[in-house]
C-alpha cells in the first residue's frame, strides 16, 4: 500500500515535473513566438516605410514650392495649403481632370474586360487542348513578347491611320480584344497548368462540354489569377503614356496620363511642379485603393472555391 | 489530351489579332532591317549591311554587355526577393493587408517623377546611402559618376520595383491548398522547411513564368536607366533597348534600329528556348499527372 | 525559297509605299467619326489645327489667342489647339510626320527643320503666303535660319542666344561684389570659392559642347559648320577646345563632366530643377536665353538673384561674341489645303497687336519687330526678360546652321570628352575623334540630302 502510495506519489511528482516542463516549454514557445512576431512586425514596418517613402514625399511635395521640392529629401512641408490640388484639378485648359479621368476609364474599363475574357479563352485553349500546329503557334505566341516595341510603332500607326481610327481609343483597346498581350495569357496558362485535370475529366464524364468546363470548373479556380490580371491591366493601362500620346491628339479625349505630363516642359519657363505632384498623387489613388480592396478576394483564394487539390 | 480542333477555336481571338496587330508590323520591321530607311526619304535595300555594322559598333557591343550584366544580376535577385516577400506577406498577420499594399507601391509608382528625384537624393554624395555607409566606416561613394556605382543604382531600382512578380507569387501561394500544411506542425523552422518541400514544387510553374517574364523585361530594360542614370558615365548603363530607341527616334536610323531589335529578339528567343528546354527537369505541372 | 523572296519583296514594296508615299493629309479627328472634311479653298468652315508644346502658362496664353482669333477672324476659320508637354515629343512628331497626320500649323524644334525639311520640300514653301504674312517684320539674316536649300520653310519665332548667367547673391556671400568679366576674373573667383567650398564650380554648362563651341568660335572667328555640310574647325581646334575645357574644369570655372554626371545627370537638361544649382553649388550657368526665366524664378524662391553676365572673351579672340539659333519655329504642313488661312492665323499670333498681346512672352523673346514693339508698349517685357532682350540686342552672334543640333554631334562631344576626362584617351585622340565623328555625320547628312 505504502509502496503503492509511494509509487503514486512518485508518479504524481513525475507528472507535475513533466507538466512543469511542458508548461515552461509552452511558455517559452509562446514568448519566442511573441518576440518573433514583434521582430516580424518591425522588419515589415521598416520595409514598408522604404516602400512608401516616395508617396510620402510626393504628398509633401504638393505643399512645397519648386526650389523646396528639388532640394529636400524631407517629406514634411513648411506649410500646408491645398491650392495646388484645386489649381491642378481645374487645369488651365478648357477641361478639368474630371474629364480626363472619364476619358481614361473609357478605354481602361473595356481593356480590362477584354483582357480577362480573351486571355482566359486563349489560355484555356493552349493549356487544356491539343490541336494541330500547337507547338508552332505557341512559339509564335510567345515570341511576340520579345521584339522591342519601338520598331513596330510606326508601322502600327500607319495601319491605324489606314483604318481611319487615329484619335480614337480603338488602337489602345484592340490588343486586349485580341489577347495580343502574351503576359496575361501566359500567366493564366501557367496557373491552369498547376491545377490538376481530374476535375475537368470528372466534369466531362458528367456531360459538360468544353465551354461549360471553362465556366464551371476552370473560372472558379482561376479567380486569384484573374484578379491579378485585373490589377495589372488597370495599373498598366491607367499609367500608359506612350500609347495615348501617339494615338490621341484631341485635348477633349486626353486621358489622365497625358494630362499629367502636358505641362511638363522645363524649356519653356516655370513648371508648377506642386500641381503636377498633386495630380499625380491623385492619379495613384485608384490603383492603390483597387489593390487594397482586391486583396480580400485574393486571400479567399482557392479554399473558398471549394476545390481541393 | 487527344488532338482536337476545339482548341483552335479558343485561341482564335489571338490568332486573328496576331495576323494584323503583330505579324504585319513584325514583318514590316524585318524588311526594314534590311534597308536604310530613315523616316524621311524612301528606303533602299542594303542587304545585311545593318547587321554587319552593328557588330562592329562599339556602342552596340557595350550596350549588349551592359544588358547581359544587368539581366544576370537583376533576374535572380528580384526573383528571390519577390518570392521571399510573398512568402512573408502570405501569413495571416493582423494588418497584413496594409503591408501587402505598401510593398506593392513601388510598382504602382513606375516612372513617377518622385522616383527619379528621390533616387537622385538618396545616392547623392551627401545622401542617405553614403550616410549609412559612413556609419559603418565606409568612405562616401560617387554613385552616379562611377560606372559600377551607376549600374548598382539601376539594379537596385529594379529590385525595389519587385511588386508585380511578388503579386503573382502571392496569387500562386494562395492557390496551394491549405490542407497540405495542416498535417504538419507549424513551428517556425519547420514552416521554412515546408516551404521548400511542399510549397516550392507546387508553384514551380509560376516561378517559371516569372523567370521568363523577368528575363524578357531585363533584356528590354529601358525605364530604369532612363529615369535615374541616363547612359551613365562612360555609357555604363546604356542598354540595348536604349540603343535601339536612340537610333530609331534620335538619329532616325530606323533600318539600323530594326536590325538591332532583331538581334536582341534572337538573343531573348534563344535563351527562352533553353529555359523551356529545362522545364521538364524542374517545373512540375499538375496537368501532366 | 522563291516564294519566300517574292513575299519579302512584296512586303518591302508595301513598306516603301507606306513610308515614302503617305501624302494624303487626313484629319484624324474627323476621319474616325465620319465628321466634316476640310473645306477646300477659302470660305466658311475652314478647320485648322495648331500644335505646340509648353507649360501651363504657354498653354493658357495660346488657347486665349486661338479663341480670340476664332471669334474675330472674318474668313470663318476655326483653329483648334494641340498642346503637349516635352516628353517623347520628338518621336511623336516623327511618327505623325511620317503618317502625314501632323497639324496644319505646327511648332518645330530647330533640328526638326534640318531633318524633315532638309531638301527644301518638307514643309510648305512660305514664299507662297507672303501676301498674307508680313515677312518685313523680320531681320533678313535671322529669317534665313528658317530656310533650307533656299526655301523659306519655317518662321523663327525668336532668338535663343548662348549666355552666361550668374547667381549674384552667391558671389556676394563669398565677398565677391564685382561679378567676373574676363576668364581671368573667373579663374580668380573660382580660387576664392573653392578655398571655402572645394566641390563648388562657378559655371555649369549642361553639355561641354556649349562651352567648346563658344571657345572655338572666338578662337577661329567662324561657326562650326556651313550650310553646305562642310566644317570650319580642324582636329587640332577640337583638341585645343577639350584641353581648354579640362583646364577650366580643373580650376573649377566650368563644372567637370564627372561633377555634372554626379549631380545633374547624363543629358543636357535645365538646371532649374537641380539641387546643386539651387543650393548655389554652381554659381552660374551657361545656357540659351530661353532657359533663363525659369532658372531665375526658382532661384528667387531661395532668395537668390540671377543676373545676365557680360560675355567673357578668350585671349586673342578673332570674334568677341556668342552663338544664336531660333528658339522654335513655326511651319505649315506641305499638304495643307488652306495655306492662306493658315497664314492668316500665323499673321495673327506673330504680328497682329491683339494676337501678340495674348501670346505674350510665354515663348521667350520674339523676333518680329512689330511684336517686340507691341509687347514693350504693353509692358509685358520686364525683369529678366527685358535684360535678356538688352543682352541679345548687344551681343554679337554667329547663327548656327539648322543641323547644328542633330543628335550625332552632341554625342560626339559628350562621349569623347567623357573618355578624355576619365583618363581613357588623350586630348589629341579626343579632338581627333570628335572631328572624325562630326565629319562622318556630315557626310551622311549630305548624302541624304542630295
Amino acid at each position: 500500500m505504502n509502496a503503492d502510495n509511494n509509487i503514486i506519489q512518485m508518479r504524481a511528482d513525475n507528472m507535475s515535473a513533466v507538466n512543469n516542463k511542458t508548461i515552461s516549454r509552452e511558455l517559452r514557445r509562446q514568448r519566442s513566438a511573441e518576440i518573433s512576431k514583434v521582430i516580424r512586425y518591425i522588419i515589415l514596418t521598416v520595409g514598408a516605410f522604404i516602400m512608401i517613402y516616395p508617396i510620402l514625399w510626393l504628398i509633401g511635395g504638393t505643399f512645397k514650392d519648386n526650389s523646396e521640392i528639388f532640394t529636400s529629401i524631407n517629406f514634411i512641408p513648411s506649410h500646408i495649403d491645398f491650392k495646388a490640388y484645386a489649381d491642378g484639378w481645374h487645369t488651365r485648359t478648357q477641361y478639368n481632370f474630371g474629364q480626363y479621368y472619364l476619358n481614361t476609364f473609357m478605354y481602361v474599363i473595356p481593356k480590362i474586360f477584354f483582357t480577362i475574357a480573351s486571355s482566359t479563352l486563349v489560355a484555356y485553349g493552349f493549356a487544356r487542348f491539343d490541336f494541330p500546329f500547337k507547338k508552332v503557334l505557341f512559339a509564335l505566341f510567345m515570341s511576340t513578347l520579345f521584339l522591342p516595341q519601338v520598331v513596330i510603332r510606326i508601322p502600327l500607326y500607319l495601319m491605324w491611320k489606314k483604318f481611319g481610327l487615329l484619335d480614337t481609343y480603338v488602337p489602345l483597346i484592340a490588343t486586349s480584344v485580341f489577347a495580343n498581350e502574351p503576359f496575361f495569357v501566359f500567366m493564366i496558362i501557367q496557373f491552369l497548368r498547376s491545377t490538376p485535370t481530374y476535375l475537368d475529366e470528372a466534369a466531362t464524364l458528367d456531360g459538360c462540354n468544353s465551354f461549360q468546363r471553362l465556366v464551371f470548373i476552370i473560372l472558379p479556380i482561376l479567380k486569384p489569377t484573374i484578379i491579378s490580371c485585373f490589377i495589372f491591366q488597370f495599373i498598366w493601362s491607367f499609367n500608359d503614356f506612350l500609347g495615348p500620346l501617339i494615338y490621341i491628339t484631341s485635348l477633349v479625349k486626353y486621358p489622365v496620363s497625358l494630362a499629367l505630363k502636358m505641362s511638363v516642359d522645363t524649356s519653356s519657363g516655370v513648371v508648377a511642379w506642386n500641381q503636377i505632384l498633386a495630380m499625380s498623387f491623385i492619379a495613384l489613388l485608384p490603383a492603390i485603393i483597387l489593390y487594397f480592396v482586391a486583396q480580400k478576394y485574393f486571400t479567399e483564394g482557392i479554399a473558398a472555391s471549394g476545390v481541393k487539390g | 489530351m487527344k488532338k482536337s480542333k476545339v482548341g483552335l477555336l479558343y485561341i482564335l481571338p489571338w490568332l486573328i489579332g496576331f495576323i494584323f496587330l503583330t505579324a504585319y508590323p513584325f514583318l514590316n520591321a524585318l524588311v526594314t532591317s534590311f534597308t536604310d530607311y530613315n523616316l524621311i526619304g524612301s528606303a533602299h535595300f542594303v542587304g545585311i549591311k545593318n547587321y554587319l555594322t552593328l557588330f562592329s559598333e562599339k556602342d552596340f557591343i557595350k550596350s549588349l554587355n551592359n544588358t547581359f550584366l544587368y539581366t544576370l544580376l537583376t533576374v535572380p535577385l528580384q526573383l528571390a526577393f519577390s518570392l521571399l516577400v510573398a512568402f512573408i506577406l502570405n501569413f495571416e498577420l493582423k494588418g497584413i493587408r496594409f503591408y501587402r499594399t505598401a510593398y506593392y507601391i513601388p510598382s504602382i509608382l513606375g516612372g513617377n517623377v518622385a522616383v527619379a528625384v528621390l533616387w537622385r537624393f538618396m545616392f547623392q554624395q551627401n545622401g542617405v546611402v553614403n550616410y549609412i555607409l559612413g556609419s559603418i566606416g565606409i568612405a562616401p561613394v560617387s554613385w552616379f559618376s562611377r560606372p559600377v556605382g551607376a549600374m548598382t543604382i539601376v539594379i537596385l531600382l529594379k529590385i525595389w520595383q519587385f511588386g508585380s512578380s511578388m503579386l503573382i507569387f502571392l496569387a500562386a501561394l494562395k492557390n496551394v491548398p491549405k490542407e497540405l500544411y495542416e498535417a504538419a506542425d507549424v513551428d517556425g523552422a519547420k514552416k521554412f522547411r515546408q516551404f521548400f518541400t511542399i510549397t516550392m514544387p507546387l508553384i514551380t510553374p509560376t516561378i517559371f513564368f516569372n523567370l521568363v517574364m523577368q528575363l524578357n523585361n531585363a533584356f528590354q530594360e529601358f525605364n530604369g536607366p532612363y529615369l535615374v542614370t541616363g547612359n551613365g558615365p562612360l555609357n555604363a548603363t546604356y542598354m540595348t533597348s536604349m540603343f535601339i530607341y536612340d537610333n530609331a527616334f534620335k538619329y532616325y536610323r530606323m533600318g539600323y534600329a530594326s536590325a538591332a531589335s532583331w538581334v536582341l529578339f534572337g538573343i531573348i528567343v534563344f535563351i527562352t528556348l533553353i529555359l523551356f528546354g529545362t522545364q521538364n527537369k524542374w517545373v512540375f505541372y499538375s496537368d501532366e499527372g | 525559297m522563291k516564294r519566300k523572296m517574292a513575299g519579302l519583296v512584296a512586303a518591302a514594296t508595301a513598306v516603301s509605299l507606306l513610308a515614302g508615299c503617305s501624302t494624303t493629309n487626313e484629319v484624324p479627328g474627323t476621319s474616325g467619326n465620319g465628321g466634316t472634311q476640310q473645306a477646300a479653298a477659302s470660305g466658311d468652315g475652314v478647320q485648322l489645327r495648331f500644335s505646340w508644346w509648353g507649360n501651363d502658362d504657354r498653354h493658357q496664353a495660346t488657347q486665349k489667342a486661338i479663341d480670340s482669333f476664332n471669334s474675330t477672324n472674318t474668313s470663318g476659320i476655326t483653329v483648334s489647339g494641340e498642346p503637349s508637354g516635352f516628353d517623347n515629343l520628338q518621336e511623336t512628331f516623327a511618327t505623325r510626320y511620317v503618317g502625314g497626320t501632323n497639324a496644319e500649323v505646327m511648332t518645330l524644334n530647330f533640328d526638326w527643320l534640318a531633318t524633315f525639311g532638309s531638301k527644301g520640300d518638307g514643309f510648305l514653301d512660305l514664299s507662297t503666303i507672303k501676301d498674307t504674312f508680313d515677312f518685313s517684320q523680320y531681320d533678313e539674316n535671322f529669317l534665313k535660319t528658317g530656310m533650307m536649300k533656299g526655301v523659306q520653310e519655317a518662321i523663327p519665332y525668336g532668338q535663343n542666344t548662348m549666355g552666361v548667367y550668374l547667381n549674384k547673391s552667391a558671389f556676394e556671400r563669398y565677398g565677391i561684389t564685382e561679378l567676373p568679366k574676363t576668364f581671368e576674373d573667373y579663374e580668380k573667383d573660382a580660387a576664392i570659392v573653392t578655398a571655402k567650398d572645394p566641390d563648388n564650380y562657378l559655371l555649369v554648362s549642361p553639355t561641354i559642347r556649349f562651352a567648346a563651341t563658344y571657345y572655338l568660335q572666338q578662337k577661329t572667328g567662324k561657326g562650326e559648320f556651313n550650310d553646305d555640310y562642310t566644317m570650319n574647325w580642324t582636329a587640332d581646334d577640337y583638341t585645343d577646345a577639350v584641353k581648354w575645357y579640362k583646364d577650366m574644369a580643373d580650376k573649377h570655372v566650368f563644372c567637370s563632366r564627372e561633377d555634372y554626371v554626379e549631380n545633374v545627370g547624363n543629358d543636357p537638361v535645365s538646371v532649374a530643377q537641380n539641387e546643386k544649382f539651387l543650393n548655389a553649388g554652381y554659381l552660374g550657368v551657361m545656357e540659351w536665353t530661353g532657359g533663363v526665366a525659369s532658372n531665375e524664378a526658382t532661384l528667387k524662391e531661395k532668395g537668390d538673384t540671377l543676373v545676365i553676365a557680360e560675355l567673357p572673351t578668350i585671349d586673342g579672340a578673332k570674334f568677341k561674341g556668342t552663338m544664336a539659333k531660333p528658339s522654335l519655329l513655326l511651319a505649315i504642313d506641305k499638304n495643307c489645303k488652306n495655306p492662306k488661312e493658315a497664314a492668316e492665323f500665323l499673321q495673327y499670333i506673330l504680328n497682329d497687336p491683339e494676337g501678340v498681346k495674348l501670346m505674350g512672352t510665354k515663348r521667350g523673346m520674339v523676333a518680329s519687330k512689330a511684336a517686340q514693339k507691341i509687347l514693350e508698349e504693353d509692358g509685358q517685357i520686364k525683369d529678366i526678360v527685358k535684360d535678356a532682350y538688352d543682352f541679345t540686342g548687344k551681343a554679337e552672334v554667329i547663327n548656327e546652321v539648322a543641323f547644328f543640333e542633330a543628335a550625332d554631334f552632341n554625342k560626339a562631344y559628350q562621349d569623347n570628352y567623357e573618355q578624355f576626362e576619365y583618363g581613357q584617351i588623350s586630348a589629341e585622340d579626343c579632338g581627333k575623334a570628335i572631328f572624325e565623328a562630326n565629319a562622318s555625320a556630315l557626310e551622311t547628312l549630305k548624302a541624304q540630302n542630295q
